[in-house]
């Protein structure tokens, strides 16, 4: 069990979690945790892949309420991260839409989620200067 | 139960932890996944179910405010109560709207409306010699120059509305004269004025010693040869 799980803690730094699983599973997996947590969403957070500086993230799956915001999420990431204050985070839906930070959880995943039901954000640090 | 109250109220500060949220209750699912939570939700969603059991260190402050929430019956804010008790700020500041006696104080001396008004400050006149043919029509009209610079000095000492229609008139009078004036400049420097004076003082150079110190346009060249 220990060598599986260092191949795929490996395997979490190059691809992402979609490439990992199936479509199958996935669903499957959203289906259950819907049923054990009724009130959470289902997110995966992951780095994106044109991300060279920030860390990844050790748990990519998340259960979030669906009543915070984005802005909280963000700063959650953060925490989980352990950011200095003066590196910026831009957290992107599906890896293309930039989340807007007043939005709650539940709009952002009645708006964007997956078809397997999952609510994909990606998160890449932000050049602010540039 | 008073000590839980005054522990949660007061233990909350030296209690934060800078790298985990107060707002946030993480905990960890045995199948990889991370449940994130506010304390104030945490009532509402299905969490009789133990979650974990590898509950680490990032859970040990979450059951006091949890357990006393569903006690009380509160709903405990995501945000610590201290955060509300910061003074309030009025977006403009007083400094800017209010109406302070300086504002009375600045414009409103009569004596710098006429400063204002009074011709010789103007900008619009460049020679001086207005100036003086003004004075000496003040002087011929009302025959007391004293009185009447006494009233342009100092105006809100006399009746000052009389003093100022006085003053305005006098104005009005001399705009007339510049303008006159300045008409009168305009034809002395007309083109055929200046070739016409300049015609002038060369028959009278021809006739009488001939030296041309003066300046003189070009003229049109008469070719005689």
């Amino acid at each position: 069990m220990p060598p599986l799980v260092n191949s795929t803690s490996l395997e979490l730094n190059t691809t992402s979690f979609k490439q990992r699983k199936r479509l199958d599973s996935r669903i499957h997996e959203v289906n259950r945790v819907k049923i054990r947590y009724p009130c959470k969403i289902p997110v995966i957070v992951e780095r994106s892949h044109r991300e060279k500086v920030l860390p990844s993230l050790q748990k990519v799956k998340f259960l979030v309420p669906p009543e915070i915001t984005m802005g909280q999420f963000v700063s959650m990431i953060r925490c989980r991260l352990s950011l200095p204050p003066s590196h910026s985070l831009c957290v992107m839906i599906n890896e293309r839409q930039m989340a807007c930070l007043s939005m709650t959880m539940l709009e952002a995943y009645t708006g964007q989620r997956d078809q397997d039901g999952f609510l994909y954000v990606s998160y890449r640090s932000h050049e602010v200067f540039g | 139960m008073f000590q839980r109250l005054t522990r949660l109220f007061f233990s909350e500060g030296p209690a934060s932890d800078p790298i985990e949220p107060k707002a946030f209750v993480s905990e960890e699912e045995d199948d990889g996944w991370l449940i994130i939570d506010i304390p104030d939700s945490y009532t509402l969603t299905s969490s009789g179910e133990d979650v974990a059991e590898g509950q680490t260190d990032s859970i040990d402050s979450s059951p006091l405010p949890h357990s006393l929430g569903e006690r009380i019956g509160w709903s405990i804010p995501p945000h610590p109560p201290q955060s509300m008790d910061e003074s309030w700020f009025v977006t403009p500041p007083p400094c800017f709207t209010a109406e302070g006696p300086g504002h009375n104080a600045v414009g409103s001396s009569p004596l710098e409306d006429l400063l204002i008004e009074h011709p010789s400050m103007s900008v619009y006149i460049t020679s001086g010699s207005i100036v003086v043919e003004q004075e000496t029509n003040e002087i011929t009209r009302d025959r007391s120059p004293s009185k009447s610079r006494v009233e342009r000095r100092t105006p809100h000492h006399a009746s000052s509305v009389a003093a100022k229609a006085a003053i305005l008139g006098k104005v009005g009078q001399v705009s007339r004269i510049q303008r006159a004036k300045a008409m009168v400049d305009k034809r002395k420097l007309g083109r055929k004025n200046l070739q016409r004076q300049n015609l002038a003082r060369e028959f009278q150079g021809r006739n009488a010693v001939r030296h041309r110190n003066y300046m003189c346009q070009p003229r049109q060249r008469q070719c005689n040869h």
